[in-house]
């Protein structure tokens, strides 16, 4: 049998489901696609135990695999179905996080990164929650190294732009002004 | 012309490296040098404030996430998933992905990865073809992406033992020799069965078309020349030689494809 009784992935892949489940949202802002993506990998997973290397991360490679089911499969046949990527769900998620000021500022904070473009939102995701190194998010997303850190500084920049929004007309003016002198070539 | 606002969030020249900084990810020769800059470029470190803005306290945030996830019912899916793999028929409890899902549920038991003898499932024949293997190459191939061979790390001499066991069961030489094909990766060396003879699937990969797959199959009916077809969205060149049927299937040109078919029928 491929998946024998010791299969380090059939051992370890209960305790990921859950954090699978949450990358599945986020890519696709619906939970029930989140849990059919989790379902697809753990059937890819399986079929493919032999490939994991004991000793390696399985979530990483858990990771990647689920990456891989959405962009070729699951993204690609709701887009051509006309379902278009609606955040429907994962909104609310959120409004349900509204009871105490912790969670109104976690709601912020997701509704803020759930708004970045797709590309820029799961690589914030799995290098800022996943923990995942340059190297490793590369790897999972089958992407050069460089484009993993354009991608970050572009949300960071995004993201300060909407930190910025509160700030003062005349602050917000001094740090464009510095920006263009920064980045003018 | 930018408005600024828009400016306010473009990417700045320095800002992959700046984000890296702030990540810890630069070696130290880059981060010396990098500091260096700061102190003589101040818009530079205006900008690394900027980047600095843009972080958030995100793990705390998706930490609350967690609970929302349906624990119950994700691990009730994974006991269905491994009983059904263990029993090697697959009941798919729900129906919202209707194909894709009965596709992906007969591959459970068509079973990926080293040299098991492993089984295809009757479910994905054309009952009435006798092309069938190649119907069911092309499906399986439907569900193989370029992502798929590229997490496989190269390993020359894991697919070389398992060329030469594969080989043996096909009565054929399969050293690695002999299946090069110029600009495409041998990643993945599988035997299969296919109503009972073994089907060998050779997995290669491309940087202009993606995945391509070698299949062999014994055959004793009469020799035919290479042909070309079109299944399931795939071009594919087939013949059969001495006693064995061979396909190549890929989204290759037909031209490339018929190139690399020659070559391996030259060389096999």
């Amino acid at each position: 049998m491929a998946a024998g009784v010791h299969d380090p992935v059939i051992e370890g892949i209960a305790a990921e489901l859950p954090r699978l489940w949450r990358y599945g949202l986020v890519l696709s802002g619906n939970r029930d696609t989140a849990e059919d993506l989790v379902q697809a990998t753990c059937v890819r997973a399986l079929e493919r135990s032999q490939q994991f290397q004991p000793g390696t991360r399985l979530d990483r490679w858990l990771i990647s695999i689920l990456h891989s089911i959405w962009l070729n499969e699951i993204r690609s046949r709701k887009v051509r179905q006309g379902q278009g990527l609606v955040d429907a769900d994962v909104v609310l998620v959120f409004d349900g996080l509204k009871d105490t000021e912790t969670n109104i500022l976690a709601a912020q904070v997701l509704r803020e990164v759930q708004g970045l473009p797709e590309v820029q939102r799961e690589t914030v995701y799995l290098v800022y929650v996943e923990g995942l190194t340059y190297r490793e998010a590369a790897d999972a997303l089958a992407i050069p190294i460089g484009t993993v850190m354009s991608r970050l500084a572009a949300a960071r920049a995004k993201l300060a732009g909407l930190g910025a929004e509160a700030k003062s007309e005349a602050a917000a003016g001094r740090q464009e002004s510095s920006e263009r002198h920064g980045t003018s070539s | 012309m930018a408005h600024p606002a828009d400016s306010d969030s473009a990417v700045g020249a320095d800002d992959g490296i700046l984000t890296a900084y702030l990540d810890g990810e630069l070696a130290v020769e880059e981060r010396v040098a990098l500091e260096k800059r700061f102190l003589g470029e101040p818009a530079l470190k205006v900008r690394l404030d900027r980047l600095v803005r843009g972080g958030r306290a995100f793990g705390a945030a998706y930490e609350v996430l967690l609970a929302a996830a349906p624990d119950d019912r994700l691990q009730a899916m994974l006991s269905h998933v491994v009983a059904s793999r263990t029993r090697a028929t697959v009941v798919w409890p729900r129906a919202r992905w209707n194909s894709l899902a009965a596709l992906a549920a007969a591959v459970v038991i068509f079973v990926l990865g080293g040299v098991g003898g492993h089984f295809l499932p009757s479910t994905l024949h054309q009952p009435d073809e006798a092309p069938g293997w190649r119907q069911v190459v092309a499906e399986y191939q439907g569900l193989t992406t370029a992502e798929t061979l590229a997490a496989i790390p190269d390993n020359p001499d894991g697919i070389s033992q398992e060329l030469k066991l594969i080989g043996g069961k096909l009565a054929l030489d399969l050293s690695p020799g002999k299946l090069v094909l110029p600009d495409a990766a041998l990643k993945r060396a599988d035997l299969f069965q296919f109503r009972g003879k073994p089907l060998v699937q050779l997995a290669y990969l491309t940087p202009e078309s993606g995945p391509i797959a070698f299949c062999i199959i014994p055959d004793v009916g009469p020799d035919a020349d290479r042909a070309f077809e079109e299944r399931l969205g795939f071009n594919v060149v087939y013949w059969t030689d001495d006693g064995h049927s061979y396909m190549l299937i890929g989204k290759a040109p037909r031209a490339a494809l018929e190139t690399y078919a020659a070559d391996l029928q030259t060389q096999v």
